[in-house]
């Protein structure tokens, strides 16, 4: 109740202290009345220098340039080596350009491990499935945060393993032509540099087809983060 | 500022170690897969009285490097303690052997057949015989067995698995040594004769390691049963070549345990 008390008191003394108007100084000193003038005063900040509203935030003021991406997520096949295996971890790593505002381009290597799921013999065995890329993007600017990109790439993808000449695909693990694109969604963090995302893709892969020609396509989903120099 | 150079190469490493450690491979010719069966024309291996004996066998020889001729005749010095007639070109543990095999059978009944393996190496091939015993054909112990019951049209899977192969490795170079009287204990699936102390006087100081696995279904009943097997190697001293530059290894003596049974 003491507490209570000590505040209204000091409140109130504050209250009191403040004026209501503030006058400017000199005024009733010698002045005409009706004209109130004031020197410049030196403690005061140049505020008509400064611009009327804040700066609105865009991508203008986020880096470009260089660029190098993590992704970290998932793959699986359809079709082809898909029959034979399950989806694993997928790991890629991207270093790129931004030739243009809404263009870049970009280099990639790419890893994923699966397990095969098929009749033994052999009995299951994680085998590898590696990459390397060239990708050139556009990309769209929604928001000052979020934007939208398409990217097609083409490469050399084979598997590191020979488990799968064991079932017949016997240009697994010869280096093959892959091509394909992706979708990703960018969203830039409060920071010049720094982006994250979701991005998925699918590809062909000319090597892992089946032993009777089916077709085997790629489909990954990952996180992202990206790093602009 | 972060790091991203760093998280690059951490990458690159993490590849580069996914690459390094697919040191399996898979031999073979073709696709890698031995596949031979047991049919309804399968004649008897041996018959009495009372049983018949159906055997099927196929060798399987690993792509070995080929030794210079320097090479060979190097190893015939300091082998006067081994009985081998010189130092072996491939020893044990410079490669590890694992078999996968599928069992099925073919047929609208059950069947039991006994899957087989029998090791050779530059010097010996081990080839068990049987004995013929009140009528009743009782084939000797193989290197490795596995009884198996198949119910109409069953498959089943199984891996002889890198330290049953070893196994079959010291046995081999073991039995051959003339001081051993009873190769069919040595050579028990259930005995561990590599730290079986009866057996470690007999080990010899190097031990070679196989060129090749014979595999077999052997079966008292006959019927339609098919074998599919692979073969996966690690390699560790870089001795596993294409099938196309294998070494021819020369043939083997036929070591027949029957012959060192104590009378």
């Amino acid at each position: 109740m003491r507490a209570v008390f000590t505040l209204w008191v000091v409140s109130a003394s504050l209250l009191a202290a403040t004026p209501v108007a503030a006058q400017p100084e000199g005024a009733g000193e010698g002045l005409a009345p009706g004209r109130q003038t004031e020197d410049p005063d030196p403690t005061r900040l140049d505020v008509e220098r400064l611009p009327p509203e804040a700066i609105a935030p865009g991508r203008d003021l986020y880096r470009h340039g260089f660029f190098l991406e993590l992704h970290a997520g998932a793959r699986g096949f359809s079709g082809g080596v898909g029959r034979l295996s399950r989806p694993g971890p997928h790991l890629r790593f991207t270093f790129g350009y931004e030739l243009l505002r809404w263009l870049w381009v970009a280099a990639s290597v790419e890893g994923s491990m699966h397990r095969t799921d098929a009749p033994a013999p052999p009995s299951a065995t994680v085998f590898e499935v590696v990459g390397f890329f060239a990708e050139v993007r556009a990309q769209i600017d929604l928001t000052a945060r979020a934007a939208l990109w398409l990217g097609g790439e083409v490469g050399v993808g084979l598997a590191l393993s020979d488990v799968l000449r064991t079932y017949g695909l016997g240009q697994a693990d010869d280096a093959g032509l892959a091509y394909g694109g992706q979708l990703g969604f960018d969203w830039h963090l409060r920071n010049p540099h720094a982006s994250i995302g979701l991005v998925s893709g699918a590809r062909v892969y000319d090597g892992l087809q089946g032993f009777d020609g089916e077709v085997a396509v790629g489909i990954h989903g990952d996180l992202y983060l990206r790093y602009v120099f | 500022m972060p790091r991203p150079p760093s998280l690059f190469c951490v990458a690159l490493l993490t590849l580069a170690l996914a690459a390094g450690c697919a040191d399996q491979v898979f031999v073979g010719e073709g696709n890698g897969v031995l596949a031979f069966a047991l049919t309804s024309d399968t004649p008897a291996f041996v018959e009495a009285e009372g049983t018949s004996l159906f055997l099927v066998e196929e060798r399987f020889l690993f792509p070995l490097r080929t030794p210079s001729e320097a090479q060979l005749a190097s190893l015939a010095m300091d082998a006067e303690d081994l009985p081998f007639p010189r130092r072996p070109w491939v020893r044990r543990g410079q490669y590890f052997i694992e078999v996968d095999y599928t069992i099925t059978n073919l047929d609208d009944a059950t069947r039991r057949v006994t899957f087989t393996l029998d090791g050779l190496n530059e010097f010996h091939e081990y080839v068990p015989g049987f004995v013929i015993d009140d009528d009743e054909v009782i084939s000797e112990f193989h290197q490795f067995e596995e009884v198996l019951v198949l119910e109409p049209f069953e498959r089943r899977t199984g891996t002889v698995r890198e330290e049953l192969v070893d196994e079959i490795t010291v046995d081999l170079a073991t039995v051959v040594d003339p001081r051993v009287t009873n190769p069919n204990r040595l050579v028990h699936p259930d005995n561990q004769s590599s730290t079986d102390p009866r057996a470690l006087p007999f080990i010899p100081r190097i031990v070679p390691a196989l060129v090749g696995l014979r595999a077999g279904l052997l079966s008292t009943g006959g019927g339609n049963v098919v074998a599919e097997l692979t073969f996966r190697l690690r390699d560790e001293a870089d001795r596993i070549v294409s099938p196309s530059r294998a070494w021819e290894v020369p043939d083997p003596v036929l070591f027949f345990p029957s012959g060192m049974m104590a009378p």
